[in-house]
This record gives C-alpha cells, structure tokens and sequence, in this order.
C-alpha cells in the first residue's frame, strides 16, 4: 500500500472555515438574493409600466429666440 | 449598425448645440427609467418587509437587493449630472467611472453654484431680466426656484452618504456577489480568520464584503474584510437614498428636456407648487396652464 504523502490539512483558520462560512452563505443568502431578483424580474416591468404616464410640466422662463 | 434618429420635438440645431442628439435621445427616456428604478426598490422593500423576520440570511438577502436596486438609482444620477457637467456630455454618460461620480458628488457640496448650474434653475438676474412677467410672478417664481433648489440639495445631502459609504459594497452585489452572512462568520465555529477580522458585537443581520486584491510582487492575495449593516433601520435608509436620487433624478431631467424642447435656458419645475403660498401659487397657474 503506498503511503499518504506528507501532506498536512488545510489550516482550519485560514482555508476551512472561511470557505465553510462563503459556500453557506451563497446557499443561504446569496443564491436567495439572486433567485428573488429573479423572480421580482418576471413582474416588475408590468408594474412599472402601469405607473401614470410623465409629461413635462414646467413653465419656462428666460426664454431663447429659436432658431 | 447605425441608427438614425430625427429630432422632432425640438429644434435639432439647439440640442446637438446643448448636448448632442444621443443625450437628448437618453433623456426622453429617463423618466420611464427613473420610473422603472422606483418600482424596483419599492418592490424589493416589500419583498424584504414581508419576509420571516426568523430567517436571518434570506433577510440578508433581500436588504442586499433593495441595496443594489437603492445604488443604481444613485449611479444613474451621478452619471447624468457628471454627464451634463461638460461637453461632450454623451461620451462622458457612457464612459464616466465610479470615482468621477464621487468627485462630482463632492464638488456639488464644495460649490454652491453647481447644482442650481447643473439643474439649469434661474438666477436671480435671469429672473428679473425676464419680459413679461407681472412683479408677482417674478417673486413667486424666485421663491418656486428657491423650494426647488432647497429641496434639490436635501435630496443630495441623502444621496451623496449613501453613496460614498457603500458603492463598493453594492457593486458586489452585482458581481461576483463576495458576502458572507454575518450569521456564519459570529456563529460557532466561525469564519476563521474573517471572524478575527471583525468588529465584534454588530447588530444583525448584517454581511461581510470580502475585497480580494492580488499582491503579485509579494505573492500574496489579502483580503480585506468590511460589514454592511442590514437591520431593518438601514434597509430603510437604503429605500429612502434610492428614492431620493428617483426624485432628485426627474427634477433635472424633467427640466433639461423641457429646455431642450422650447429653446430656453432656464426652467423652473412646478413639482414644488404647492409648497408655494397661495397667492404666489395662483399667480403662477396661468404659466404653467399655458
């Protein structure tokens, strides 16, 4: 049987815990927030669109002669 | 491709004068854009408001999506002002950074005349130059000016911290999406060497934004590590930014194209009326109604 090689484990401070931290917060927060904007996306045009028209309604002054 | 575009609302000689027919064209459409990012962070605040308040990192979630929704609001403000700033404005809208957005930020509170300039407001002196205008109708529409700029400048005094502070942290919600939930790095057993990097005792929820630069002639990659605050208070300090640029935002482009479209200097927007008192506002309607 070969031998391991003399390969020590991954510091748990540096490499472990921080990737054990970044993989469950992609599954618990970050794939959250891109699978809700996901689904927002589907409705929201439709709900911007039904807001009122905007027309310019500003009085002007100073005017300048029109070429 | 090339795309012909014949200016019909307007004189076409003054706005390629004034800003150039492709600023023109991306003004027209601002007012549906600007409606569009308002939706969305209301959209996103109610998503956030009717979530489980149990569920810690799905909060998280939400609060960094009516962050980035609040941001891009901010962004499209910062560029149309930085645009509008200097010729020539299209190629300045389209190719602006992050930091010049800042500094114009900046130079809006170091100078007092850049935002009246920028939001083409009258000047005293345009005002009384004016003709055709009763002595009422002058008072009224410098104290119309006047709400309007104050008003303005509330709306920058939000936006410009939110900017500032987090910016950065909102890009990363657009790309790479580099958070840890505050959750996983104070929670046993931690995140490592990114708990120790943190402030302890913050309010949760809350998130980390991980900044990885590589250090190529050290060979080394540091990270930094920062929090981003996500109670419920500062997800309404998020909505209350976004909403502020959306309105900050159709003042100046609501003004801009309305001088564009009748060849005037100078507008005043009638968005602020009714906080006129009413003689002044009634002396001021038949303008408006005209």
């Amino acid at each position: 049987m070969t031998d391991l090689l003399p390969i020590p484990m991954p510091d748990a401070q540096t490499f472990l815990l921080p990737s054990r931290a970044y993989l469950l917060s992609m599954r618990d927060q970050n794939l959250p927030l891109r699978r809700a904007a996901l689904d927002d996306a589907e409705v929201l045009p439709r709900d911007a669109a039904r807001q009122r028209p905007r027309k310019a309604d500003l009085a002007d002054r100073a005017r300048r002669p029109r070429r | 491709l090339q795309l012909k575009v014949e200016i019909q609302d307007a004189d076409p000689g003054y706005v390629d004068e004034k800003v150039g027919a492709e600023l023109y064209v991306h003004l027209r459409a601002v007012p549906a854009i600007v409606d569009f990012r308002r939706a969305a962070i209301l959209r996103a605040f109610a998503l956030h408001r009717e979530c489980d308040a149990d569920d810690e990192c799905r909060r998280g979630a939400l609060a960094l999506l009516v962050l980035q929704r609040a941001m891009l609001a901010v962004e499209d403000l910062g560029g149309l002002l930085y645009a509008l700033d200097e010729s020539p404005s299209f190629e300045r809208l389209i190719s602006h950074r992050l930091d010049d957005i800042s500094a114009l930020f900046a130079r809006l509170f170091a100078d007092p005349t850049l935002t009246p300039t920028l939001y083409r407001l009258p000047t005293p002196q345009a005002l009384a130059d004016e003709p055709g205008l009763s002595d009422e109708q002058r008072q009224a529409l410098k104290h119309l000016a006047s709400i309007t700029l104050m008003r303005v400048d509330a709306q920058l005094a939000i936006v410009r911290p939110f900017w500032d502070s987090l910016h950065d942290e909102a890009k990363k919600t657009m790309h790479g999406l580099a958070f840890v939930a505050g959750r996983y790095a104070v929670e046993p057993p931690g995140a490592g060497m990114i708990t120790r990097a943190l402030q302890r005792d913050h309010v949760r929820p809350f998130a980390v934004p991980l900044t990885t630069r590589v250090d190529r002639l050290g060979q080394h990659v540091n990270t930094e590590v920062g929090a981003v605050a996500l109670t419920e208070a500062d997800v309404g300090r998020f909505r209350t930014a976004g909403l502020a640029a959306c309105d900050a935002t159709e003042v100046l482009v609501g003004g801009r194209l309305r001088g564009l479209e009748t060849n005037h200097a100078y507008t005043v927007p009638k968005t602020y009326l009714d906080q006129l008192a009413p003689a002044h506002r009634a002396a001021l309607e038949p303008l408006f109604d005209a």
